[in-house]
Formats: C-alpha cells, structure tokens, sequence
C-alpha cells in the first residue's frame, strides 16, 4: 500500500465501480471528480439517471453505496494486522461501522424488492507498507465514499432514505476526522465536507 | 462533571421546577441527551425554539430559515464562548474553528435562501439566548457544544426528509458531514468516543 494519495478512480475501481452506465456504476459516476479536483479524477460530472420505478431507482443507488460499504469493511480488514494502540481500536470500531453500514443497506434493498450485490472476491489492495499508509489508504477511501453518498443522496426518491444516506455520510465524515487527527492532519480542514481533496 | 441542578424524574414542589422538569423531558425527547442536565436551565428552552422551528418547518424555503436560525445560534453561542475567558488554548482554538465553520453555513444557507427569494431572519444576540453567559467553565462550555452540535446533527438529519432541490440536499449534506466533525472536536474534548454510532443522527 502505497502512502500517496490514492486515486479516486483506483478506489472506485477496487470497488467494482468503474464502469459507467452499468448499475453499479451510478454512484461511481455521481461521486467522480469534477475537474482538476480530488486526487485522481474521473475527468467527467457524467450523471447517469437510472431507468424504471423509484423503487427500482432507489435499489440501484443503495447497490451501489453497498458495494463502497463492502470495499470500507475488506480494507479495514485488511488494515488491522498493520494497525496497534489506539489506531488499532480505530480501526476495529470503523470496521464495525462499515459493516453496520452494509447491513442496513443490504436490508433497505431486500425491503425494496431488490438483490443486494455481494462482497468482490478480491479486491487487489496495493501492498500494505505499514501503519500509516493503510490508515492514509482508510482515510482516502472515507474521502471517496463521501463524496459519493453526497452526490448520489438526491438521487434517492424515499426520505426516510434519504435520511439513512444523510447519517451515514455524516458517521463516514466522522471516521475521516479520527483518522486525520491520528495521521496529523487537521480534523475538520473545511465548513463543507465534499470528500473531495 | 457536577451538574448544576439536579432534578429526577417524579413529583416536583415548585412551578420553577416543574417548568424545568418538563423543559428538560422535552429535551430529552428531541435528542438533547443527559448532559443537557449541566447546562442553565434558561438555555433549553432557546434551544428547543430553533429546534422546534425547524420539526415544524415544511418545503425548501421553511427548512432554509430554519437552517439558517440555528447556525446563527451556534454563531452566537460559539462567539460568546470564546470571548468568555474560561477555555484553554486548544479548546479556544477548537470553538473558533467551530465559530467560523458555522458561519460560513449560515452564509452559504443566506445566500441559497435569496435565491429562492427569501429574506434572512436577524441574527440573534448572546442575550437573546437566555442562559448563555450564565456557562462557569470550560466543562460547560464543552457540554453545551456538545449538546448544540447533536441538535443541529439532528435537525440537519430531519432536513433530509424534507428538502426537495437536489442542490441544497447535498450541500445539507457537506453541512451535517461537517457538523458530525464538530462533534468529533468536542467529544475528544470531553475524553468521550469520538464516533459512538455507525449512524449519526445527533442522538448520543
């Protein structure tokens, strides 16, 4: 795992979310970068309205912050080994969350009709250099998970979703204010909270 | 921290009590936890105004006014505070910090409010907030921050029922983002877990 910033396309990437116009590739596109921000870029604002029912609508959305929540919890998982101290008691407190996260969304799109997508297999992190950088690599995916609940919250048709999605991106803005303040960075750097470096 | 006037749950002697009684169970019931407890008994009911305002505010331009009071409060309530005398360094950095993030909100939340064609509301004075000056150390100071922040969480949470622009969902949405890392500041402040839930509502 590499300690520079990680790309936003990469960890979109890891999270299958790369492909724009497929379902899964919604939230990808509403959370992408606008131009010459964040730390890769999609290069595009592209948003991409799925078709058919608000309920159809609505699981769409959800299956794809789903599969960004699947992502936080491997790569915290992935994490712990390297983490000790308080960083590890961080890290296993925000691996519970991201799992509480993916619980409720799987459970909002079964309520819908809808197939919550399941976990990748794999998800090829960088090689982990130590315990900066896998919390860097935490803090970078916090930063693009953000950005992509903020841009795809409006695309929710219920409110009580919307409230849901409103929680959680405050509790993901939380998480990235813990881990900047272990890495030495400001904790609250912007009245506005994009995800968006 | 020793709670200024405490009060369980039961008969009550006096109308003053009663009336605190009561104001604190409404507190509680709006998400303003235990801790409200420490501060002046005249502070909750100015905070639950705000708060009730934005439960009963309905469509875009209704929930922006809302909005746009409570930060004004939190303004109000930060400046006060930090011209109070009574915080160390780092928590006086932390209330600026605070301060000036919530005025930027309010700023952001005018001028969305001028473009619907909505005139903003006065900003309040610290005397308009009953109780404020009455805070004795920093201990309170940090509870009612703590308390302030959960209400505006909470409210914020509740703005997302009910806003319909998709534009100023999402900027509610960086605001309660940044709101929850105001709540981080102040609960390490307090040697509190800095993220107790997995989902911020502004309830703990």
């Amino acid at each position: 795992m590499s300690q520079a910033p990680v790309s936003r396309r990469r960890l979109l990437g890891l999270a299958g979310l790369g492909l724009a116009g497929s379902s899964a590739g919604m939230l990808a596109a509403c959370g992408g970068d606008k131009g010459g921000e964040g730390g890769g870029g999609l290069g595009t604002t592209t948003q991409i309205e799925p078709e058919g029912t608000a309920a159809s609508r609505d699981v769409i959305v959800l299956n794809s912050a789903l599969d960004l929540e699947n992502l936080a919890v491997a790569t915290y998982r992935a994490a712990l080994p390297l983490l000790t101290g308080t960083a590890l008691s961080v890290g296993k407190a925000f691996l519970e969350h991201e799992q509480e996260h993916a619980d409720a969304l799987a459970e909002a799109i079964r309520q819908l009709g809808g197939a919550p997508n399941k976990p990748s297999r794999g998800y090829g992190f960088p090689r982990l250099a130590g315990q900066r950088a896998a919390l860097s690599f935490a803090a970078d995916l916090e930063g693009t998970a953000i950005a992509a609940y903020i841009d795809a919250l409006p695309r929710l048709t219920s409110p009580d979703l919307r409230g849901t999605a409103a929680a959680i991106v405050t509790d993901e803005a939380e998480h990235l204010s813990v881990l900047s303040g272990v890495l030495g960075r400001p904790q609250a750097p912007r009245a506005f909270v994009t995800g968006k470096a | 921290m020793s709670e200024r006037l405490s009060i369980r749950d039961g008969d009550v002697d006096t109308a003053v009590v009663a009336r605190y009684e009561r104001t604190r169970r409404e507190a509680l019931c709006v998400g303003l936890g235990a801790g409200a407890a420490v501060l002046a008994a005249a502070t909750i009911p100015a905070l639950l105004g705000v708060r009730g305002a934005f439960a009963q505010a309905e469509g875009d331009v209704e929930v922006l006014l809302a909005a746009i009071r409570l930060e004004q409060t939190a303004v109000v309530a930060y400046g006060t505070a930090a011209s109070s005398g009574l915080l160390d360094r780092p928590f006086l950095a932390t209330t600026r910090l605070l301060r000036g993030q919530e005025r930027e909100h309010a700023d952001a939340l005018v001028a969305a409010l001028r473009q619907l064609g909505g005139t903003a509301p006065p900003a309040p004075r610290a005397r308009d907030v009953p109780g404020l000056r009455d805070l004795r150390d920093q201990r309170e100071v940090a509870a009612f921050a703590l308390e302030l922040e959960k209400m505006v969480v909470a409210a914020y949470h509740q703005a997302h029922q009910k806003l319909r622009a998709a534009a100023l969902l999402r900027t509610s949405a960086q605001i309660m983002a940044n709101e929850g890392q105001h709540l981080v500041l102040v609960r390490q402040a307090m040697n509190r877990p800095p993220v107790p839930d997995a989902f911020e509502t502004g309830q703990r």
